[in-house]
């Protein structure tokens, strides 16, 4: 084969799917009083989010002194285009002593990562939307996620 | 089927978006097709009532291969959105005989694990698809299944598929959630079998998760009530509900019979109901009259997106609120029985329509309003003097809770009736004109004994027409062409072409018919202000004359003959001999005249109009 013919040949794989640029994400918690550090605290919770492209791990404190319970099948990552992902922890949990530390891992989590729909993510704000029984009532924390993409 | 869309299937390779939009459940019912079926789900406000199998009404007859299969591609293409698929789905498989109930679960089984065996982990939009069809599979009745040869296949294929690391991380989360799940339906989880002690373990963990998938999942009815038990100790204990909280086995029994805590309205009297506003999608109802049919389509209408589609239906449970003597907050509709909710609330039964506010087609399904969007025009009447529309809900005997959404009449077509030919007069005809509201008017025609009604808002008054027109005169005759000319033999000339004959003359257009105005008004003391409203809207009108025929075409002049070239010889002295001078060509004959046109007939006569 040619060199030309090379090129040729890898013209339509390229066209197909081969050039789309790639990107690379990064997640900050916004409003919803949380720190530098993604952690989000009342007197009630303190929340810590770790979000990446394929991943979301809650942290969640009970500060309070009953059982506080998360409506674990309830929660909702809003993507700021009309779509709603329901998120639910890897393995299943219940409610949370006071005291204690419930760490889950929310799945599926899924970004686009090439192509115009994931740069359409690029400053798109997202919301968490995560239902709880605090003392016995019922409470939604919403926390806003700004989202930075960038072509590898 | 509808032959424009048939024909836009096959051109586009039946995409189902082609499908005219909006269009109702009735709409979608009457006709009888998966892409109609398809085109209604996709719309924003569509509600899976239409799913709800039954012999009458805007509900499906039955689901068909090409239903079953449009409804699934539906989901699959991400034409129907999920949240909606997955309540149709389910008041599908409430309503099919056991047969095609499998053969949904097998469709839907199928549709799974192709999307398990995409690219799910880029792709959030097929995530949700995917999640929707798991779902919907998962909380299935006890009892129903796909076909076991189906179950079988897809259980094996996903073992092998996740145990080899076929799957993609996405698909492998969701795979194993599925076969967990059907590991409960065998009485284990996480490998031992599954009896109150565990349950009790989970209960006591506050595991909501896990007991519900037991409610749903296990495989005898006493172990699935063992597991309601304890999931309902859990909601009571986090109730925020004082007496539900101190509700003891009395409570727990109640709940667990009925599935929810509906209270006594007479022994608890309600003090105070309303809407919130939250729960409450923001409308405006527009009204599509088709006058000539004699039927209306309500749409419904939102800022936030240009397109009318269909009515939303209402839950009531979280919109309608109530605050009830003795009860320590305000609560509302009951919900579903599978949730288990101990908190109090109102049974559907206790709830009713208030027609002092609301129109009969507003209706209720249990704890669902919904609106009955294709209507008699005559159900429109009630409709015609309201600036907005109102839906008000009684519970027991209270006062009303009620809730406003906007109300548009579209202009309908003009309303007037037509000689029944050529030159035909036109019918007389009565017009009854009112005012039900200072913004818009309202026409009653009647003629031969059929009234034809429309509602006009004042904004769409000054092109609208309602009344008698004689119908049109019949089109003149077009005139023959004229022959051609001969054409002329060798050095001689062509024919002239003939003359086009004229054409005929249009016929005159009917008389327009006597139209008697009967007016009936707010106002007191006569009805001048609408008679001057209304004054250049309804009239009669002579019908159009008809058009003269075309003349015909001249006939074309016959052409000419060649010429001939002169022909010598030379002689025995050597002088050139002519034999045959020739001869030039002949010329062309001249072309005929065209015909006149004929003279388009008169207008006709207008009939009276009488106040």
């Amino acid at each position: 084969m040619s060199r030309f013919g090379g090129v040729l040949a890898l013209a339509p794989a390229l066209l197909i799917g081969g050039c789309a640029t790639r990107y690379t994400y990064r997640f900050d918690v916004v409003d919803h009083a949380a720190n530098s550090t993604n952690a989000f605290e009342d007197d009630a919770v303190k929340a810590t989010l770790e979000l990446s492209d394929d991943s979301l791990q809650l942290d969640l404190q009970n500060k309070t002194d009953q059982v506080l319970q998360v409506e674990w099948n309830k929660i909702a990552l809003d993507r700021g285009d009309g779509t709603t992902t329901r998120l639910r922890p890897s393995s299943d949990l219940g409610w949370v002593e006071p005291g204690n530390t419930a760490v889950a891992q929310l799945v599926p989590v899924a970004f686009p990562h090439s192509g115009a729909p994931a740069a359409a993510y690029q400053g798109r704000t997202l919301s968490l939307d995560v239902p709880m029984v605090v003392r016995h009532e019922p409470k939604t924390y919403r926390f806003g996620i700004l989202v930075h993409v960038q072509a590898r | 089927m509808r032959l424009a869309s048939l024909f836009a299937c096959v051109i586009a390779g039946c995409a189902p978006a082609a499908f005219p939009l909006p269009i109702t459940a009735a709409q979608a019912v009457d006709d009888n097709s998966g892409v109609a079926f398809a085109a209604y789900l996709s719309q924003p406000d569509a509600n899976a009532d239409v799913c709800a199998i039954a012999p009458s009404g805007a509900h499906l007859r039955a689901l068909t291969a090409d239903e079953r299969g449009a409804f699934v591609a539906g989901l699959r293409d991400g034409q129907i959105k999920p949240a909606l698929w997955k309540r149709c789905a389910k008041q599908l498989a409430q309503h099919l005989g056991d047969d095609d109930r499998a053969s949904l679960f097998d469709a839907t089984l199928d549709a799974y694990s192709a999307l398990l065996h995409g690219k799910l982990d880029g792709d959030p939009a097929a995530v949700e698809r995917a999640q929707a069809l798991q779902r919907f599979y998962l909380d299935r009745a006890a009892g129903a299944d796909a076909h076991a040869a189906k179950v079988t296949e897809l259980t094996s294929s996903l073992r092998d598929a996740i145990a080899n690391k076929k799957l993609g991380r996405i698909a492998t989360q969701l795979g194993q959630e599925l076969l967990d799940t059907i590991e409960i339906e065998q009485g284990r989880y996480r490998g031992a079998a599954v009896d109150p002690a565990v349950m009790d373990r989970l209960a006591a963990d506050g595991n909501e998760l896990t007991l519900r998938r037991f409610v749903d999942r296990l495989p005898t009815a006493q172990l699935r009530q063992e597991a309601q038990r304890r999931l309902l100790r859990i909601h009571i204990a986090l109730s925020p509900f004082p007496e539900v909280q101190s509700g003891g086995s009395a409570l727990e029994t109640k709940v667990l019979q009925s599935g929810f805590n509906a209270i006594d309205v007479a022994a608890h009297p309600i003090t105070h109901t309303w809407f919130d506003p939250d729960h409450v999608p923001k409308r405006d109802i527009v009204v599509q009259q088709h006058v000539w049919q004699r039927t209306a389509t309500l749409l419904g209408a939102a800022q936030d997106r240009k397109t009318l589609s269909v009515v939303p239906e209402l839950a009531l449970h979280g919109a309608l609120m109530v605050q009830a003597t003795g009860i320590s907050r305000p609560i509302t509709v009951c919900g579903a029985a599978k949730d288990l909710d101990p908190s109090p609330c109102i049974a559907p039964a206790d709830l009713s329509i208030d027609r002092e506010i609301s129109q009969a087609f507003v209706t209720l399904d249990g704890s669902k309003l919904r609106v009955t969007d294709e209507l008699a025009a005559t159900d429109l009447l009630p409709l015609a003097d309201q600036a907005t529309f109102r839906v008000g809900i009684q519970v027991g005997k209270s006062a009303p809770a009620s809730f406003t959404w906007g109300l548009h009449f579209e202009r309908p077509d003009d309303l007037v009736v037509r000689g029944a030919g050529n030159g035909a007069r036109g019918p007389d005809a009565i017009v009854r004109v009112a005012d039900p509201r200072p913004d818009r008017v309202s026409f009653d025609l009647d003629a031969n004994g059929v009234d034809y009604l429309a509602f006009v808002d004042r904004a769409d008054l000054a092109s609208y027409r309602v009344g008698s027109q004689g119908g049109a005169g019949y089109d003149g005759a077009a005139g023959a062409d004229g022959s051609s000319g001969s054409s002329g033999g060798e050095c001689e000339n062509g024919g002239d072409g003939s003359s086009g004959d004229d054409g005929g003359n249009g016929g005159p257009g009917g008389t327009g018919g006597n139209v008697t105005v009967q007016t009936s008004c707010r106002e007191a003391g006569g009805c001048a202000s609408l008679q001057a409203l209304v004054h250049a809207t309804i009239v009669s009108l002579g019908g159009a004359g008809g058009r003269g025929g075309a003349g015909g075409a001249g006939g074309a002049g016959g052409a000419g003959g060649s010429s001939r070239a002169p022909t010598t010889h030379t002689d025995s002295d050597g002088n050139t001999v002519v034999d045959d001078p020739g001869c030039s060509a002949g010329s062309s004959g001249s072309s005929g005249a065209s015909g006149t046109d004929g003279a388009s007939g008169p207008t006709g006569q207008p009939g009276t109009v009488t106040f």
